[in-house]
């Protein structure tokens, strides 16, 4: 399997990672076009999680490449990635829960250059809009329910205007009401500000609707990317993932 | 490197909020006529030790109370910033009044250089680092002929009466006292307070959302560094004597994390709430209270606050606050666990 090509945004190339004996990424490689979802599917286990840890820069690989918007990720901090355009959310919502909504918001624009007050509270406040949270502006984000932090992750990461998010299980455990807020935001973030997606979910149908790619990791390794609904007929992914539906006797 | 603004916020009422600053500006006019009429020399001083340790206090909530940094070597830098002024007017004759920014700025120096190493542990370790390099300094203080090992260093008292001396520092410290709660409100109110909050609560994400955290720690570690440097020069010219023991006193490191735990770490008013009722707690209970006994009562009277009241006074008050605006909500879902 190659690397992308020129117009990639994010190139996996050759990734490898090892945690002890144990291989946790093997030679993975694909990669995230602009303005595009790549949904990334695989078995729990099977080095999602930590793929997106390498990509972030909190895990180094062992081996392989990363690039972004053609600069080579190694060796830099999280915080320089995501002043390369570089985002992300996480399995539980990590919002900074003594904050309000708004302040968590304005914590990724601190180094923001010549960022002025008040486009950045209209930022902000409209990010708040989008995902529905804005008669919770001021409240402090302990007191959102679990999806409502969901949203407020989601809206804190688009604030810096990212050219990639890389989103970990957004849709576990969250209500439908919240998963059709999230997946609409997701699809009007690519088309109007043109970002790029890379979606690690369980909720394979929804995933397969919404990526242009899809990428399905079995033991730390690719077992098939490409178009998602070629993805979900290939027999590696199928018996290594998504499993078959027993045959009535 | 840091794009910093104020953080609008609209919560509470106007009339409320308004309310609030009104007592805060009373109870300053009060502390200030005080300052100009008062005649008890024994009160003007006790208040003029609970400004300057407000100050420190302050201080040490820049980084220990919204970053979640507990600095138990506070008392490192303001040591630095007495042998500063001390040293300077003991081979040059320069007056503390005029070196006290010299103080602040080589205790920021030796925050930035104590801060490279230190700001990159976390918990328990840096509590205990900044612990040790305070002994570490104080036996340095001990062995450098430059501040006169323990023999100390004697400052010119001033050639005014006592009741005039601590009127001086009582204005000194006040006028500190505001000068520094400006800054630590600014700084709570934007999004460089933000930050310090967000790497509190979750430093790992703080770093992946964007905020360059050492950085931020190194700078916010040397500001506070620069106040407490300041202070501990002033603090020199004040009781006009310095030695190792006293000055580099690791109690002072100590009542200023409980000032701040028991005010309310983490926030403007806690240090102006805690640094009273510590200072004016434990001094009412060494008169009334005659002997060792004092200070096992002081030290329940602390365990009974972090039991009972976590987040200090303005911990509580925050709390009251919350409980009283809370409203139904009709998002679905229930408050995250």
């Amino acid at each position: 399997m190659s690397a992308a090509g020129a117009e990639a945004l994010l190139t996996i190339d050759g990734v490898g990672k090892r945690f002890g004996g144990v291989a946790a990424v093997r030679d993975v490689s694909f990669s995230v076009a602009d303005r595009s979802v790549v949904g990334l599917i695989g078995p729990n286990g099977s080095g999602k999680t930590t793929l997106l840890n390498i990509v972030n820069g909190v895990l180094a690989p062992d081996r392989g490449e990363i690039r972004l918007g053609g600069s080579a990720t190694a060796g830099r901090r999280p915080s320089d990635l995501a002043a390369l355009g570089l985002a992300r959310t996480f399995q539980a919502a990590r919002v900074f829960r003594t904050l309000t909504a708004m302040q968590n918001l304005f914590v990724p624009l601190l180094h923001q250059k010549a960022l002025e007050r008040r486009a950045a509270h209209r930022r902000a406040f409209d990010l708040l809009v989008f995902v529905g949270l804005e008669r919770h502006a001021d409240r402090v984000a302990s007191e959102l329910s679990g999806g409502q932090q969901r949203l407020l992750e989601f809206a804190r990461t688009l604030v810096t205007r990212p050219r990639i998010v890389l989103m970990d299980e957004p849709f576990a455990g969250v209500h439908p009401q919240i998963k059709a807020t999230l997946i609409r935001c997701i699809r009007e973030t690519v088309s109007r500000e043109g970002a790029s997606f890379l979606i690690v979910s369980h909720e394979v149908p929804d995933l397969v609707a919404m990526s242009d790619r899809m990428v399905c990791l079995v033991e730390g390794a690719v077992a098939a990317w490409g178009a998602p609904a070629d993805v979900v007929q290939e027999e590696k992914v199928i018996d290594g993932y998504l499993g078959r539906s027993e045959e009535p006797a | 490197m840091f794009s910093v603004f104020l953080i609008p916020t609209s919560t509470g009422s106007r009339a409320a909020a308004a309310a609030v600053w009104a007592a805060w500006v009373a109870v300053l006019i009060g502390l200030a006529a005080y300052g100009l009429f008062g005649t008890r020399l024994f009160l003007l001083s006790t208040l003029a030790t609970v400004f300057m340790y407000a100050v420190l206090t302050q201080a040490w909530n820049l980084l220990g109370g919204y970053g979640g940094y507990l600095n138990f070597g506070l008392v490192t830098f303001f040591g630095i910033g007495a042998y500063t002024t001390g040293i300077l007017f003991q081979y040059y004759e320069l007056s503390p009044f005029l070196t006290a920014p010299v103080a602040g700025l080589v205790a920021a120096i030796a925050g930035l250089l104590i801060g490279f190493p230190t700001l990159r542990l976390r918990g328990a370790y840096f509590a205990l680092v900044t612990m040790i390099i305070t002994f570490a300094v104080q036996i340095l203080a001990l062995n450098l002929t430059i501040t006169q090992g323990a023999l100390g260093i004697y400052l010119p008292r001033l050639p005014l009466s006592p009741l005039a001396v601590e009127r001086l520092f009582y204005f000194v410290f006040l006028g500190l006292l505001v000068l520094v709660t400006a800054v630590v409100w600014a700084v709570q109110h934007s999004n460089i307070g933000g930050a310090l909050v967000a790497i509190r609560e979750d430093e790992d994400a703080a770093e992946i959302v964007g905020v360059r955290t050492v950085e931020v720690k190194w700078a916010v570690n040397a500001v506070s560094c620069f106040i407490v440097g300041v202070t501990g020069g002033l603090y020199a010219q004040r009781i006009a004597y310095i030695e190792p023991t006293g000055t580099f006193s690791f109690d002072i490191s100590l009542n200023v994390v409980l000032m701040a735990v028991i005010g309310g770490a983490g926030t403007w008013q806690g240090p102006l709430i805690g640094a009273p009722v510590v200072l004016l707690v434990a001094d009412l209970l060494r008169v009334t209270v005659t002997s060792e006994v004092n200070r096992v009562i002081f030290s329940l009277i602390v365990i009974l606050i972090a039991l009972f009241v976590p987040g200090g006074v303005m911990g509580a008050v925050s709390r009251w606050r919350r409980a009283r605006a809370a409203k139904p909500d009709d998002v679905s879902g229930s408050p995250a666990p």
